[in-house]
């Protein structure tokens, strides 16, 4: 995929910005406060229908304004225009239109324009707690494959719909029929989703290793454990592989076992939202034993393999948004991570304080590359935008070329 | 602000219907004041009436005017085999097919402990009254979500021990359209779905 133009109306300080996109390269450049970031999470809004990092939809409206719009106009790797537009409004839902019709919800568009972002806020995957790794995850796996969004939306409802029958009492009424209908379905979705964690992990894993070895330039050891909520509680033969059937009967036999206190603490107590998702560096836990800049090459490793993952399963080049990534990598880690998104074809989308250097530093990269690179460089200033660098090419020209 | 206060009153209360907006309900509002009074009148009337005529069918509890709705009375329908729904309205889209020929029981819902229905809050009692020994088939045709799908299960367990055929509508690939169009969720479940040709 390729973004042509970003149209934002009322997105925090934009009033009213239009982008018209380089095929490779996009630099937005300028000091704090300027909206560089805006400009990603408006293509953020587009792609996943939310911002890239956990902001309330409604932070994005510009103060004084009712709604925000976010359109995109993209060009699909088979040459099929893509245009989208999301807006968001105070107490009503987001109404996202496409082509495919004007009230879509967000799990029609998810992994339709394959999106993976970078940012400081994302240090959070490796130095935080299994919840941050669980989103990563699920994030990456939601947008290549519609069934396991809607997995997880069944999965979010059902454990919702389990609570508010355990805080009703539903085991009170009969012989808690209700209960167990309601515990069966639970069972039966967050197996699913367990199975479907484990098998993407097991393919994930060569290629985060590898992208580690690219970034970091050494030959550590990256290992990454999948440890299933399910097998804590005993009920999970040793020995079997994660299938959904047995991961099912391990559940239900752990839902029997918890029963009298799920019911004392009227909650759900087991399923895939407890689940951890350990990174392992050369045998050592990452959160206990990595350096900092392990800390980061994990991440940008494990972000080079999201775009492979993207690309490989939605058959379409993700667009990378990479956010103020420079003041938190070395200018070595930063080239290699250019140069790995360009040599895979992905556009990217770079916001920094220091527009200068890192045109200088895409200017290296391209000439080592010919020199076919598109590259144009916005500079930001209070909502407002402006060209430095235009796009050299015309768009279908450099598509060609590419 | 409108100079009247009549209106307002009715734009609000056309507001208050479901898929109607403050334009829309304005837009009927002033409509409604361009009519004659007598269909006017007329309209407010229908609309009295079927608050107060209608109710639900005691047998199988969509909504009708009379004590047993028209379908249940029919004698030209088979009485041994019930299709189960959440809503009146869906009475009306499977009617529309033509093909179905046996009687319907309406629950009005389906179970969801969020928004505080249970077994009791729906016509699960009456529906399993309703299985004695000369039921051939229980087909359940619930929305295809996640309270739907417990419904139906549940509907299955309580079912059980009395020996009627239970069986459920298939999900999957839309007719008239492409496989390569049909969304990979669809697509999946149609594929757990398959059946023997």
């Amino acid at each position: 995929m390729v973004i042509r133009s970003v149209l934002l109306a009322h997105v925090r300080n934009h009033e009213h910005t239009e982008i018209v996109c380089a095929r490779d390269v996009n630099v937005l450049s300028g000091s704090n406060g300027s909206g560089k970031t805006t400009i990603l999470e408006a293509i953020s809004l587009c792609a996943i229908a939310k911002s890239f990092v956990p902001v309330p939809d409604q932070a994005l409206i510009k103060h004084g304004f009712e709604d925000c719009t976010s359109t995109v106009e993209a060009l699909r790797d088979l040459d099929v225009p893509y245009r989208i537009s999301v807006r968001v409004r105070n107490g009503v839902r987001k109404r996202i239109t496409t082509a495919h019709g004007s009230s879509l919800t967000p799990r029609d568009i998810i992994g339709e324009l394959p999106m993976v972002a970078l940012s400081p806020d994302h240090k959070s995957v490796t130095f935080g707690g299994p919840a941050e790794r669980r989103a990563f995850l699920d994030g990456v796996m939601a947008q290549s494959s519609k069934r396991f969004t809607e997995l997880l939306y069944e999965h979010r409802r059902l454990l919702k719909q389990r609570n508010a029958a355990l805080q009703a009492g539903a085991f009170m009424h009969g012989d808690g029929e209700e209960l167990d209908v309601w515990t069966e379905q639970f069972v039966l979705v967050s197996a699913e989703v367990v199975e479907r964690r484990n098998r993407f992990l097991a393919d994930v894993m060569p290629i985060v290793c590898s992208a580690y070895e690219a970034v970091s330039g050494s030959a550590e050891t990256i290992n990454i454990v999948y440890q299933p909520d399910v097998a804590s509680h005993g009920t999970l033969a040793t020995d079997t592989l994660l299938s959904s059937s047995s991961v099912a009967e391990a559940y239900r036999a752990a839902a029997r076992m918890l029963r009298p206190r799920e019911m004392a603490r009227e909650s759900t107590l087991f399923g895939p939202q407890k689940d951890e998702i350990a990174f392992m560096i050369n045998g050592g836990l990452v959160r206990e034993t990595a350096s900092q800049g392990q800390h980061k090459s994990l991440l940008v490793a494990l972000k080079l393999a999201e775009c492979e993952l993207l690309h490989e399963r939605c058959n379409e080049r993700p667009v990378v948004l990479l956010d103020d990534v420079f003041s938190e990598l070395d200018r070595d880690r930063c080239a290699r991570v250019l140069e790995r998104v360009l040599a895979m074809g992905m556009q990217c989308f770079v916001t920094t304080t220091e527009g200068e250097t890192v045109l200088k530093l895409m200017k290296e990269i391209s000439s080592t590359r010919g020199g076919n690179i598109d590259i144009s460089m916005i500079t930001l200033e209070g909502g407002i935008a402006s060209y430095v660098q235009q796009s050299e090419l015309p768009l279908h020209q450099s598509a060609e070329a590419a | 602000m409108l100079p009247s206060d009549s209106i307002e009153r009715v734009v609000e209360l056309f507001a208050s219907l479901p898929t109607i907006g403050k334009k829309t309900a304005r837009r009927l509002a002033f409509h409604v004041l361009r009519q004659p009074a007598e269909n006017v009148e007329q309209f407010a009337r229908a609309l009295v009436d079927m608050r107060t005529y209608v109710r639900e069918c005691t047998v199988c509890h969509t909504f009708t005017d009379t004590e047993v709705c028209g379908i249940c009375a029919s004698l030209k329908r088979d009485p041994h085999v019930i299709c189960v729904v959440e809503q009146p309205s869906d009475v009306m889209a499977i009617e529309r097919t033509g093909d179905f020929r046996g009687l319907y029981h309406v629950l009005h819902g389906a179970l969801s402990p969020l928004d505080g229905i249970g077994p009791e809050d729906i016509r699960m009692r009456e529906l399993i009254a309703r299985l004695g020994v000369d039921m051939q088939e229980v087909i359940l045709a619930l929305n295809p979500n996640v309270e739907g799908e417990v419904t139906t299960q549940y509907i299955a367990k309580m079912a059980s021990p009395l020996g009627v055929k239970l069986t459920r509508i298939a999900r999957g690939v839309p007719m008239g359209s492409d496989l390569e169009f049909a969304d990979d969720a669809t697509l999946a479940r149609a594929f757990e779905g398959r059946v023997p040709v």
